[in-house]
């Protein structure tokens, strides 16, 4: 089976979630294209071919891209990275194409079939779903391991450009030197039983010595302590990191929609029966303003 | 006068009991709410027709006849409705985009709005091929917007970035939470809504759909509590993230 899997980058280089998803496809797939938007600074191993446009292109352009490659030649599926950009392209294609599209694949197995699984309802149960005919297929990010390639691609660089009707007029880039909360392998968070504003420093602190991502609960958001982009949970981002450590956090329904696929919680809450406790795989029942201090500094001298 | 469409989905609350019979989905306990990310599209709608002056259309699809959370955005301030009924449930995204694309393609509407994703399946998906079966730009994850003439500007948030964008109108535009807080009807606009124009289009579905097996995920049985003095405890805590997590 051939397959062609997408990456779209604004530096030309590619991530760790793009290297896993590479490495991933291999389970499906012995004969594997990279299609890129622009050509990238450092050409990757893993593949055997490589295209890419003679410059850059946008991302609507880089979809048309896409659709012409992928009428070229061979290709069973259309891979990609399962993140906002992803689903952008993949519906586009899914369109052109006529092709179905399922996103967040947590894990593909072949056995003369494919079958692939995600979660429905926010979590709550997840799905096997059998594909039948050539689909694209975007698969969740920080969820495959990356395993040692060779294959030496492979590259063809093409003339390509369309015209545009979408003007991007700013770009910030907001995560800074933290990681972002999506993929990120450790996510520290807190929620109203931090009691004031002030009190999100203890999580920045904790989360800056772990190399963690920050996030929040939906109760401190409204209430104006953090931006909404912290927000994890049902209305806010879906996770799945490594460790998600709660600080604060009673853990109502809808914040637990979203951590559940992280694949160990720690609950720090001074209340006992705090729900999270429930879903946590270890607690520590304290508060934090006593307890924090002491791993913080404990953390601060490993760190040395 | 500006045209607005609005795609609301009826779904299964967050609260929702759900397990798998067979692979079958099974309700335990539950009830049917408007997607909670479409309040936010419907609300963003009228706050448009307030500013700018529009006739906004809610469009929902499902296979059981509901109108209720038609007559909530209707309540909410939106103008008609359009409830395509299918004889079944569809879950593939690119099959529910053909069915509202070919109800909706006569419409004309200059701006389409929905949520970023439906709280059931997640696919976030279907509003954004329609867009690209009507050949009409798209953004996706929008916090804010305003319309200028046959433009629209919109700031999106990414994963890593915010990113604003100049788009031609017709568009669609998905949102997220932060957008604006949804009004909550009047009870007067909600006896209104009951005799506001709801249009029923009955579809037969063609070919075939995905077919998902639900699986039950594995119940967690608990925190282990910690227990100790603070240095302890803290000990405790470096060594499981040390061995048992390797995180740090």
């Amino acid at each position: 089976m051939k397959s062609l899997i997408f990456a779209y980058t604004i530096n030309g280089k590619l991530t760790r979630s793009d290297m896993e998803i590479i490495s991933h496809s291999r389970v499906i797939s012995d004969d594997i294209h990279l299609i890129t938007n622009m050509p990238l600074d450092v050409p990757i191993k893993g593949v055997k071919k490589i295209l890419t446009p003679k410059g850059g292109i946008n991302q609507d352009c880089f979809a048309k891209f896409i659709e012409m490659a992928f009428m070229k030649d061979d290709y069973s599926y259309i891979i990609g990275k399962s993140d906002i950009v992803g689903k952008e392209i993949a519906s586009s294609l899914s369109a052109i194409l006529d092709m179905e599209y399922v996103s967040d694949i947590q894990s593909l197995e072949n056995n003369g079939k494919l079958i692939v699984k995600r979660d429905f309802f926010t979590g709550k149960l997840s799905g096997k779903i059998e594909i039948k005919s050539k689909s694209i297929l975007l698969l969740k990010i920080n969820t495959y391991p990356i395993k040692e390639m060779d294959s030496e691609p492979i590259i063809e660089s093409l003339d390509f450009s369309c015209p545009s009707t979408k003007k991007l007029l700013s770009r910030n880039i907001t995560s800074g030197n933290k990681p972002p909360l999506e993929g990120a392998q450790i996510v520290v968070s807190g929620g109203r039983g931090l009691e004031s504003k002030d009190n999100y420093a203890y999580v920045e602190k904790l989360a800056d010595l772990l190399g963690a991502a920050t996030g929040a609960s939906r109760a401190i958001v409204d209430l104006g302590w953090v931006p909404q982009t912290y927000q994890v949970g049902q209305t806010g981002k879906i996770i799945a990191p490594n460790l998600y450590i709660a600080i604060g956090i009673s853990g109502a329904v809808q914040h637990l929609a979203g951590i559940r696929n992280a694949k160990k919680i720690v609950a720090i809450n001074k209340d006992p029966n705090a729900p999270i406790f429930k879903y946590a795989d270890y607690g520590i029942v304290a508060d934090f303003k006593d307890f924090l201090p002491v791993l913080i500094k404990k953390l601060e001298e490993l760190k040395k | 006068m500006l045209k607005i469409g609005v795609l609301v989905k009826s779904v299964l609350d967050t609260e929702a009991k759900l397990i798998s019979e067979n692979g079958a989905l099974k309700i335990v306990s539950g009830k049917i709410v408007c997607n909670p990310f479409d309040e936010f599209a419907i609300e963003e709608s009228i706050r448009i027709k307030e500013k700018l002056g529009a006739n906004v259309t809610a469009v929902s699809l499902n296979s059981t006849g509901r109108e209720d959370e038609l007559r909530y955005a209707m309540a909410m301030g939106v103008d008609n409705s359009v409830l395509i009924k299918t004889d079944r449930d569809i879950v593939s995204p690119l099959k529910r985009a053909k069915v509202i694309y070919d109800v909706i393609k006569g419409e004309k509407f200059d701006l389409i709005i929905s949520g970023r994703e439906a709280i059931d399946d997640n696919f976030s998906a279907t509003s954004q091929i329609l867009a690209n079966l009507l050949g009409y730009n798209v953004i996706s994850e929008v916090i804010e917007e305003r319309v200028e003439g046959n433009k629209i500007i919109a700031k999106r948030v990414l994963e890593e970035s915010e990113e604003t964008y100049e788009l031609n109108l017709p568009a669609i535009i998905t949102v997220r939470k932060g957008i604006n807080n949804p009004r909550y009807p009047t009870l007067p606009n909600v006896m209104k809504s009951k005799k506001m124009p709801l249009k029923k289009i009955e579809v037969n579905v063609k070919g075939d759909d995905l077919s998902i097996y639900y699986e039950d995920k594995p119940q967690k049985s608990g925190a282990k509590i910690l227990n100790g003095t603070y240095e302890e405890i803290a000990d405790q805590l470096i060594a499981i993230m040390k061995n048992e997590f390797h995180v740090i």
